[in-house]
């Protein structure tokens, strides 16, 4: 095997035992894993495949097939991108709800503080009331 | 069952959109003296109200979090308010809640820690071709792992008590799908799962979480990928 598919292989292997590594220790939610995982074991099978590279290579009018290979690689780095924006996208909508919530959780929970001061107040200057009267 | 059984159980529902539904499963289970705590995930309907009418304890998420998500809640709040015995099922009335003492009997006399009510062991409703096939799939990994049969691995209706519960109010419980997987890990570290036979309706909404094409293709490979994580990771042992 050549040198440059070998390391095509390693790189593939050691993403792979990267992202099954993160996963198995809960850092790394699954539904984000897969483009990962496809990436990896597509790197990993190059060497396999590159008589098929070679062949879609010459379809596409590229002299070299490891044009190709660059070119898919950065096909895939935009695909993980576009995920990374939606799930940010997403996080970021997530967030802002919450805080919308925990903002008027908080204002609920000022205005009861405030109604139960008022009435402990009342109970309070009603008691001092009655003891001024007794005396 | 004693009342002072009764009042260590709570039923758990995760809804959402289910008002047409609602009322009559928690109405069903409130029937039997067993509290129930609806988790609306953020319906744009009124489910929470109707629920609350029918006599529910209500919590409901900010945003819309998912089934599993609404599941976690449910044992969160079981296990911060003292229950001992969990049942969980469905709000599109898919499960008879006269099937409740069949599901937790097994659990409350100690000879299960999780029980599954299964559509496949009595005659139920019928089931579409391609769900009976990834069940029988994923039956069969979950076999060849734990020389357990599962007849139901995707069934919502369970009953566990308050060791599974804790288990799974952590990181390790799957949110999206937690099906055979979870059946894995549990059957692996230590627990003791049966099923009971129940009755299963088709869902009215004809809404499922595996419909359309690429759901069920996700699922495929998403549980697959689970399954062989629960394989990688560390056995947790019984009772921590």
């Amino acid at each position: 095997m050549e040198i440059k598919l070998l390391f095509f292989t390693l790189i593939g292997l050691f993403v792979l035992v990267l992202v099954l590594y993160l996963l198995r220790e809960y850092k790394m939610e699954e539904k984000y894993s897969f483009l990962w995982l496809i990436m990896g074991i597509i790197v990993f099978l190059t060497p396999l495949l590159y008589p098929v590279w070679s062949i879609w290579a010459g379809k596409l009018g590229l002299a070299d097939p490891n044009l190709l290979i660059v070119v898919l690689g950065m096909v895939g780095i935009l695909l993980l991108c576009l995920q990374f924006t939606l799930a940010l996208s997403k996080a970021y909508r997530d967030r802002k709800t919450l805080a919308q919530h925990i903002t008027f959780l908080s204002l609920r929970i000022q205005l009861l503080e405030k109604k139960l001061s008022q009435k402990r107040e009342g109970k309070l200057s009603t008691q001092s009331g009655i003891s001024k009267i007794g005396e | 069952m004693e009342n002072n059984l009764r009042s260590k159980i709570l039923a758990i529902i995760p809804a959402y959109c289910e008002a047409p539904y609602i009322s009559d499963v928690v109405k069903g289970i409130r029937s039997q003296n067993i509290d129930v705590l609806v988790i609306d995930d953020c319906s744009t309907d009124n489910t929470g109200e109707v629920a609350e009418k029918a006599g529910a304890t209500v919590v409901r998420h900010p945003y819309n979090l998912g089934y599993g998500v609404g599941l976690q809640t449910g044992y969160i709040y079981a296990l911060e308010n003292g229950y001992q015995y969990i049942l969980q099922l469905d709000a599109d009335s898919q499960h008879d809640p006269s099937d409740a003492q069949k599901v937790l009997d097994p659990v409350l006399q100690g000879q299960a820690d999780l029980v599954i009510g299964s559509r496949f062991l009595e005659k139920s409703y019928k089931v579409p071709f391609s769900r009976r096939m990834g069940n029988k799939y994923f039956g069969f990994i979950a076999y060849l792992i734990t020389g357990k049969k599962f007849s139901d691995c995707t069934s919502g209706y369970q009953a566990m008590n308050a060791d599974v519960a804790l288990l799974y109010s952590t990181k390790i419980l799957p949110v999206d799908y937690p099906d055979s997987d979870v059946l894995i890990m549990l059957h692996r570290s230590g627990f003791r799962i049966t099923e009971v036979p129940v009755l299963m309706k088709p869902s009215p909404s004809n809404k499922s979480m595996h419909s359309g094409i690429f759901k069920p293709l996700y699922y495929i490979i998403k549980m697959t990928l689970s399954i062989l994580l629960v394989i990688l990771r560390k056995r947790y042992s019984h009772g921590n």
